[in-house]
């Protein structure tokens, strides 16, 4: 018996015995050092808490720290004196197009389309723009005309070039509605069916958790099921995201704000042009606007109502309480020689408006906490305050004042752009 | 020693006692600041108007304000002359601007295709702009003449014309060119349709002059298409030439200074044109810019050197002194023309010579300097009031006068920019 | 028990030459002994065995046959991105009598890898050299590389990322029983393969943002031993600190560019390799007029920046090993294949000319003055 054993020990192929690879030493992680920046000596405008004078903004890991006029700086910081200049949040734009994404790709994913090497972000860099809302679709120029796409892929771009990581910051920013305003009657009967889906849906669930909570369901029963398809609507209805629809002429923006106020959810309204004809609805519905003051509109000749544009429209929104954003005409960055009607210099768009009665404060803010708000991103954009991300620009005069270039360009804390290093403005010399 | 106080009282008193009669209305703008161009700033002063014209102008101090005059208060404002665009297309949105069968159309002009009354008009006004040459388009090398009007002041052309005709518009290339196998598809054709229309006006002339004179006693046959090309040869209104690039815009000058004498104007002058500035400088000749107003990336004939250039700023630095611009409205709206002056000033050009370029140049080269261009005694009350800075955009138009009457008013009319 | 009669060994002796090796050293005049069409020794000098076959080197230059890792010459072209053709073959649409490969020789393109077009993962490139007129006798690796292309486009970097993963995934095939025929390697088993750096990868790119998102997709496997190489466009430059902190090497072809909104020059080989990345050149097209002025464009590059040394390199060695050949071919070392260019001059200089042009130890163009 044992002779058999041994017999078949020998028979099997015996492995030969294999000694433990020995784990590879994993590297010794290197202490990741604190980056410190400060920008020393200039005037902070913080936009939501007001203009310090001589202050210090100081920057760690790419965040605010801290702001304010006692500032102590750590010794390793890198410290950029901004005497005698204005440190403001990087402009954020509302709405934007095709700005630092690909002309060669067809991804329905803008993630998978941006190209951090675009010539478009050093340009939109030295405009002062550190932050986009970016569409892909068709419309605009340099007419004015539409800026939206219907159902395009939109996203919050950082204007990060050479980092593709950091660029792309939320996607998707917004829920494309604006066929509800130029879809075909069946486009629009299911809009509202999905919405009245929807409600149906949320309620029945809230009616279960009652139920659950008083233990008066059933061991078995499920929580309602969600409509197949609907998950954007069920996010706009919780609140989650914000719609998009492009409504210029008066009876768009109604119908917009039918739509608005049936269902109660977030929404931004763009290319509003006859706006300031009905500004108290849309304050009252609590929709965000999207405006450009020099766009113009043809008054409509059949109507004795007001209609048409006016550069007055801005003023005549604040005054009824309506938050709004400011973009160009041309919502891209141009190089083709017609100057000051695209994004680059964005802040004449809203000096503008303060043409037309807007104050100084609100106009600022169309161009940074209120973009941000209505892309959803100012729990980090829009303003200067602890916490937030270091996108800062450094200006040389008056926001929007026309003699005026952006210095220095800042986002994460760190400098993209530098007016005496990049060739594009350093000819100019402030006289 | 009574009667000689009393004659030396008597002319003392001479500027206003004819004032003290209530025979023609009296305007008078007590203004903040007023950028008169030609004669420097006045801080705190006064503008008379009268009969059409500005009779008076000056520091509170110097000027006394008749009595029965009208008094505007403006101590809150800037009063500028009326802005000129002499390169426009203003009644353009209807698409009057370009009749394309022949290359060149002497016979034609843009005045069949003014509405008076157009809303393009009435924006240009709150845009501050208060005199425009509108002309046709460049789609041939001769569109035909150009009408130099007023923005508002009446209900009919006729009320709005300044001159008829304002001046002869020519493209030069970049627009006129005509399809393969047509004459005037190169340059070649282009500037031969030039040069035999301008030999046939100028033989015209000289023949019709030397009959009018008596030096002949035939009256040469008439030719109708030629009649108003006859004003060009006798410095009456100038000739206006879309050109661009050096090589064409030296094309133009040599074809339109130096061989036919005639009073012109280089207008667009870009993608590189600035290089012969010294030529233009040199012959002391006008340039209008725009509605390209800088260059930066490699377009035919700029050669890219990283910087965001100024095209009116590469023209001044090259000499050229005549400078103005336009907006070629509709490509740049026509309210915008200040904006345009803003753009300018902030890609590096002197804010008083793009003031200039806005008010006296255009008037010079429009051969209309005596009369507008500026805030002086004798000339046209076109007047401007603003906020502030024009060249601010936070700033706008409170009141346009035209030839002395009120055209737009804000605290009367809808605010329109 | 029989033995064979020994064949007689082939032996060709190149003398008095000047020697780029591509390899350790170089010879300012040295002897290259050739064994059965494998470089037996190179060196200053050495004793020529009796009966070789002499070549005068003298005035001559000799250096490794160059290396065309990534071509079409031989038809087709296009293809879409989408899909993983791990199995496609460029063997299989190899044409061996095209004349495109009689003609190859004089251009000093000894080595050459096509590769196929169809798919995100393309299918897998051949090696081969043109001698003979049959697959058996050009063909010397069936299985060179695998071809990926990159397109800002979410399928195609999913079908990557999937296909990278399956690799990851797949340990390698159980060797057979005893006797029995290996069978075919499965998709994902090739996959693996190129995992665990058995096999090369070259990724095609179309422009510098493809190689941001390319470094996207692979970050999970920037651990492993895969080795990659980029196809770039001559804006790679733009990402020259990304691709010299990957520690990249890319193939390039041998064009200046110029700087945005301006006039000057860059010389993107010569900004790629400051930053470190490791250089491949290809020639600027698949025709053969571009093969044929391939040695010129890589002069003006030397001219206008780029190390010359880099640059022989980025023509022989590093063009071998990005197609997994570097064993046999891109050097003149003992061992390796005698694939020997010998020019009148220096190969980089435009006065020079390719006189004789030999694979696997036979001369395949004789363009010496009788």
């Amino acid at each position: 018996m044992i002779r058999a054993l041994l017999l078949l020990l020998l028979l099997v192929p015996q492995d030969k015995p294999v000694e433990p690879k020995p784990e590879p030493k994993p590297e010794p992680k290197k202490e990741a050092k604190t980056l410190w920046v400060a920008l020393v000596g200039g005037d902070v405008e913080t936009v939501t808490k007001g203009r310090l004078k001589k202050a210090t903004v100081l920057i760690k890991d790419g965040k605010i720290h801290r702001v304010g006029t006692e500032v102590e700086i750590p010794a390793d910081a890198v410290t950029y004196d901004v005497t005698g200049k204005l440190v403001c949040p990087g402009f954020v734009v509302c709405s934007a197009r095709s700005l630092g994404v690909s002309g060669f790709s067809s991804s329905p994913k803008i993630a998978d389309a941006v190209d951090p090497y675009s010539e478009a972000l050093n340009l939109a860099l030295a405009s002062g723009i550190t932050s986009a809302y970016v569409e892909t679709g068709m419309g605009g120029g340099m007419f004015g005309g539409r800026t939206s796409g219907i159902s395009s892929p939109n996203a919050v771009l950082k204007m990060t070039y050479g980092d593709l990581d950091s660029m792309v910051i939320a996607e998707p920013a917004a829920v494309q509605l604006s066929q509800w305003i130029t879809g075909s009657a069946t486009e629009r009967y299911a809009i509202r069916e999905s919405f009245q889906l929807v409600r149906e849906y949320l309620e029945k669930v809230k009616e279960f958790d009652a139920r659950k909570a008083a233990g008066k369901t059933a061991a078995n029963e499920n929580p309602p099921a969600a409509p197949a398809g609907k998950e954007a609507y069920v996010k706009l209805m919780k609140g989650e995201i914000i719609a998009r629809i492009a409504a210029s002429r008066a009876d768009e923006i109604r119908r917009a704000l039918q739509l608005v106020n049936d269902f109660m959810f977030k929404c931004v309204l763009t290319d509003v042009d006859e706006g300031w004809t009905m500004a108290d609805e849309i304050g009252r519905s609590r929709c965000w606007c999207v405006i450009t003051p020099r766009r113009k509109v043809q008054a409509d000749k059949n109507s004795n109502q007001p209609s048409g544009w006016t550069i007055e429209q801005a003023a005549i929104l604040k005054k009824a309480g309506v938050k709004f954003g400011i973009t160009a005409l041309t919502p891209q960055v141009s190089t083709g020689g017609i100057a000051g009607r695209d994004l680059m210099n964005l802040n004449l768009e809203a000096g503008f408006a303060i043409r037309g009665g807007l104050d100084e404060q609100a106009a600022l803010e169309a161009l940074t906490i209120t973009a941000a708000e209505m892309c959803g991103v100012d729990q980090r954009l829009g303003s200067i305050e602890a916490g937030k991300d270091a996108d800062l620009i450094v200006l040389d005069g008056g926001v929007f004042d026309y003699r005026t270039f952006v210095e220095k360009t800042f986002i994460n804390g760190k400098l993209m752009y530098d007016k005496e290093t990049a060739s594009i403005y350093n000819h100019l010399k402030k006289k | 020693m009574k009667a000689i106080k009393a004659l030396v009282v008597a002319t003392a008193f001479v500027p206003l006692a004819w004032a003290r009669a209530p025979q023609e209305d009296v305007l008078v703008l007590r203004v903040g600041k007023i950028l008169t161009v030609t004669k420097g700033v006045i801080d705190g002063g006064v503008i008379v108007i009268k009969g059409g014209k500005i009779i008076a102008i000056g520091a509170d101090a110097d000027v006394a304000i008749p009595d029965g005059a009208k008094v505007i208060d403006a101590r809150d404002k800037w009063a500028t002359p009326g802005i000129i665009d002499l390169h426009c297309h203003i009644g353009g949105m209807t698409g009057d601007i370009n009749d394309m069968v022949n290359p060149t159309n002497p016979e034609m002009s843009t005045r069949p295709t003014i509405d008076p009354n157009s809303e393009l008009l009435k924006d240009a006004v709150a845009g501050g702009v208060t005199t425009v040459l509108y002309i046709p388009g460049s789609g041939t090398n001769i569109g035909g003449f150009g009408t130099l009007m007023n923005t508002a002041g009446g209900k009919t052309i006729d009320d709005l014309i300044v001159r008829w005709p304002g001046g002869m518009k020519v493209a030069q290339a970049w627009n006129p060119e005509r399809r393969s196998g047509d004459l005037g598809q190169s340059r070649m054709g282009m500037w031969w349709a030039l040069r035999h229309l301008l030999d046939r006006a100028k033989n015209y002339n000289d023949a019709m002059t030397a009959f009018e004179k008596g030096t002949t006693k035939i009256k040469p046959e008439g030719q109708p298409d030629l009649e108003l090309m006859r004003g060009l040869f006798q410095h009456k209104y100038p000739v206006i030439i879309h050109t661009a690039d050096a090589r064409d815009v030296m094309g133009t000058v040599r074809m339109f200074h130096d061989e036919y004498g005639l009073k012109m104007i280089v207008s667009h002058g870009e993608f590189g044109g600035y290089k012969v500035a010294e030529e233009i400088a040199k012959r002391g000749l006008h340039a209008n810019i725009g509605p390209r107003l800088y260059d930066y990336d490699a377009l035919a004939g700029h050669v890219p050197d990283g910087h965001c250039n100024g095209i009116a700023t590469k023209y001044y630095e090259g000499g050229v002194r005549h400078l103005s611009l336009n907006t070629d409205s509709p490509v740049v709206p026509q309210e915008d023309l200040v904006f345009q002056g803003t753009m300018a000033v902030h890609l590096g050009l002197d804010p008083q010579v793009a003031l200039r370029g806005l008010t006296i140049e255009p008037a010079d080269a429009l051969l209309i300097a005596d009369k507008k261009g500026s805030l002086e005694v004798g000339k046209d009350a076109d007047i401007v009031l603003w906020t502030g800075d024009l060249f601010d955009v936070r700033n706008y138009v409170t009141l346009v006068t035209i030839k002395g009457k009120v055209v737009y008013d804000i605290t009367k009319d809808k605010r329109r920019y | 028990m029989f033995l064979l009669p020994q064949a007689k060994d082939e032996l060709v002796a190149i003398v008095g030459v000047r020697i780029i090796t591509a390899a350790k050293a170089d010879f300012a005049r040295g002897v290259i002994i050739i064994k059965n069409g494998r470089i037996a020794e190179i060196a200053a000098d050495a004793k020529v065995p009796d009966g070789a076959a002499i070549i005068d080197g003298k005035g001559l230059v000799a250096m490794p046959g160059l290396v065309n890792p990534y071509s079409r010459i031989a038809g087709g072209g296009g293809g879409g991105a989408m899909g993983s053709n791990t199995l496609t073959l460029a063997y299989d649409e190899l044409n061996p009598a095209m004349d495109v490969f009689r003609l190859l020789p004089r251009t000093g393109f000894t080595t050459l890898a096509i590769y196929p077009t169809q798919g995100a993962t393309s299918g897998q490139a051949v090696a081969l050299k043109p001698v003979g007129r049959s697959r058996d006798s050009m063909v010397i690796e069936k299985s060179s590389y695998l071809r990926f292309t990159m397109d800002l486009n979410t399928a195609t970097k999913q079908q990557l990322k999937t296909d990278f993963e399956t690799g990851k995934k797949t340990p390698p095939p159980k060797p057979p029983e005893k006797d029995q025929p290996v069978p075919p390697l499965k998709a994902e088993e090739i996959l693996g393969r190129f995992m665990r750096g058995e096999l090369r990868g070259i990724v095609e790119t179309h422009g510098a943002a493809e190689i941001a998102h390319f470094y996207q997709v692979w970050k999970a496997h920037e651990e492993t031993k895969a080795g990659t190489a980029l196809v770039v466009f001559v804006d790679a430059w733009k990402a020259a600190a990304l691709l010299g902190e990957k520690k990249a090497t890319v193939l390039i072809r041998p064009e200046l560019t110029l700087q945005p909104f301006t006039r000057n020059r860059i010389n993107p080989a010569a900004e790629l390799a400051k930053a470190g990345v490791t250089i491949v050149l290809l020639p600027s097209s698949d025709s053969l007029a571009a093969q044929e002025q391939f040695l010129f464009k890589v002069g003006e590059l030397v001219k206008t920046g780029l190390d010359r040394g880099v640059a022989i390199k980025a023509i022989t060695i590093n063009a071998a090993t990005v197609a997994g050949l570097d064993k046999r071919v891109g050097s003149l070392e003992t061992g390796k294949d005698a694939d020997i260019l010998l020019f009148d001059g220096d190969p980089l200089d435009a006065t020079s000319r390719l006189r004789v042009t030999m694979i696997n130890g036979k001369v395949v163009f004789d363009g010496r003055q009788p």
